[in-house]
């Protein structure tokens, strides 16, 4: 553990928090609080938040269920409105939603009148790609993410995790500078879950995106991440944001390797003991 | 890539089984339409168990069917009453589509909307459309147009109801995917929305041409000088019972074959759908 932001418990920033190399975060999360009017009253959903992704950043977030992970994602996404704060992309206000700032939820979302192949050109055909640009991209997806067989199925005949594979394409498609991930992984079985985790590892190493991953899995959280950040229980905010160390030795290997390793041992348990602390207080 | 979580594509691997099935069904069908008509022999022609004034024999509404074919009766003949009869069915039923289905979408999309609309709508339709022939014959005479306005009160309410359920069962999430990918509200709604709304909006068409099919035969009942509605009103009043039961079995048949016209249609339309 050798960063010096490791360990480091962040406190509300004010002004702009950079990351450390004196340039505008990729995305930055600054002030963000969301609170929703129900029948029962007004409920407080988030608490300031503050993050701060560098260019291709690779943070998870993870927290006890229900403590506005994925509010923070759609007001992240241009989705849903903050109550207070705002969103930057390089700097600037990131307004609605769009497609450098691409989304993959949890539950797929694969338009179910389209073929896999009208699913991936989604995203193209409203950017107005030129069409031979836009059959070229389709065919680098469908061999990228092993969909080949299946551009003319519809999603319902594909498993759980060829959609997934089918969304992410979806995503990467459009050549997004920043993927905003919801829980993606975590409608899958044990697995593909496996399978589409080394999976993200390796797209990473091709497409240098940013990313902002949202999880209940700690060993996820950590396996995937440059940095954990950890969310408080309702109303949340950003708790702690721990690095992980670029050049661990377990980075290189596949994730059941690395759940072996004591170094990953030793982070995992400190990122899920903070969490732990958020659900027992709660 | 791994392909260990892969399903076969469906279509390829079910096309066998699938005609098996599809075979057994009209088999089924034949047998037992047939065996209705076996029983209506015996007790009829064979065993004389009932006279032809009570229920005339299949063979007897065979010949009347033949001979209302080629004679005029009221004034024309099977295929002129039949004509009339589809004419004002599918000028109601279509109004009905084209006001029925957007109207439905846009009562599932502009919460506003249904709110003001939506109470009226409720207590105009338990006014059955019978209910309606009086009025319809005060504004349009007794004639195409009335029939067709009470079709129209019949087939509409389903349609209305069947789209705005299947704009509302719409996941939010396909909403919130379109607009994530670059799309605007229109083209969302458009791209995405209208084809996921589709079957529930077929299902309430299919609904809305047997309910105007039936109000209309009531209608002719009643009102007017054409139609197979009228056909059987009037060999009720010449007691020809072999024409009656010859009409009800044109307007089963005929409304049977509009129905499986419509499925036809919606399953090339809906191949995505499981």
């Amino acid at each position: 553990m050798t960063h010096s932001t490791a360990n480091r418990t962040r406190g509300p920033v004010t002004g702009s928090p950079t990351t450390g190399n004196g340039h505008d975060p990729k995305l930055e999360i600054r002030g963000v609080t969301k609170n929703f009017v129900t029948r029962a009253g007004e409920v407080d959903a988030l608490a300031s938040c503050d993050l701060a992704l560098e260019q291709g950043e690779f943070l998870t977030i993870v927290g006890p269920s229900g403590c506005g992970k994925s509010t923070l994602m759609m007001v992240a996404a241009g989705l849903d409105e903050a109550s207070s704060g705002s969103i930057l992309v390089d700097g600037e206000p990131a307004g609605g939603p769009g497609p450098q700032r691409s989304v993959v939820f949890q539950r797929f979302a694969l338009f179910p009148s389209r073929t896999v192949a009208d699913n991936i050109c989604f995203g193209m055909q409203q950017a107005r790609v030129p069409k031979p640009e836009q059959a070229e991209r389709l065919e680098e997806q469908l061999t990228l993410m092993g969909l080949g067989k299946f551009r003319d199925s519809y999603p319902h005949e594909l498993s759980g995790g060829m959609q997934q594979r089918v969304a992410i394409a979806r995503s990467l498609v459009l050549r997004p500078e920043i993927l905003l991930m919801d829980e993606p992984f975590g409608a899958l079985d044990a697995q593909t879950r496996l399978l589409l985790q080394e999976e993200l590892v390796r797209l990473r190493q091709v497409h240098r995106f940013t990313v902002l991953f949202i999880t209940h899995s700690v060993e996820e959280a950590v396996y995937l991440a440059d940095r954990v950040a950890v969310m408080t229980r309702r109303p949340g905010a950003i708790k702690t944001v721990i690095d992980v160390p670029g050049d661990a030795e377990w980075r290189s290997s596949d994730i059941e390797t690395a759940m072996g390793h004591p170094e990953f041992t030793q982070l995992r348990q400190r990122v899920w003991k903070l969490v732990k602390e958020e659900i027992v207080a709660s | 890539m791994a392909t260990t979580d892969v399903k076969a594509p469906r279509r390829a691997s079910e096309a066998g089984p699938a005609l098996d099935v599809r075979t057994r069904a009209r088999n089924h069908a034949i047998a037992s339409i047939g065996s209705v008509l076996l029983v209506w022999l015996l007790v009829t022609s064979v065993f004389g168990l009932l006279d032809p004034e009570t229920l005339p024999s299949p063979l007897d509404v065979a010949r009347a069917i033949a001979t209302l074919a080629v004679d005029p009766f009221s004034g024309s003949t099977l295929f002129g009453h039949v004509a009339s009869s589809v004419q004002r069915w599918g000028l109601g039923v279509l109004a009905a589509v084209l006001i029925g289905v957007p109207t439905g979408a846009l009562l599932a999309w502009i919460p506003p909307v249904r709110a003001a609309v939506t109470p009226v709508f409720e207590l105009l339709r338990y006014i059955p459309p019978f209910a309606w022939i009086p009025l319809a014959v005060l504004w349009f005479g007794a004639g195409l147009t009335a029939q067709s306005a009470v079709v129209f009160v019949a087939a509409f309410p389903p349609m209305v109801i069947n789209a705005q359920l299947g704009v509302a069962q719409v996941d939010p999430l396909l909403d919130k995917a379109a607009r994530a990918l670059g799309a605007s509200s229109a083209t969302t709604l458009a791209r995405v929305v209208f084809p996921v709304a589709t079957p529930s909006a077929l299902a309430g068409v299919r609904i809305g041409l047997s309910n105007g099919w039936m109000a209309l035969i009531g209608a002719e009942l009643v009102v007017g000088s054409e139609g197979l509605g009228f056909v059987i009103s009037q060999a009720q009043s010449n007691g020809e019972t072999e024409v009656i039961v010859a009409g009800m079995v044109c307007i089963g048949v005929l409304g049977m074959l509009f129905d499986l016209a419509l499925q036809k249609l919606s399953a090339r339309a809906l191949r995505w759908h499981a």
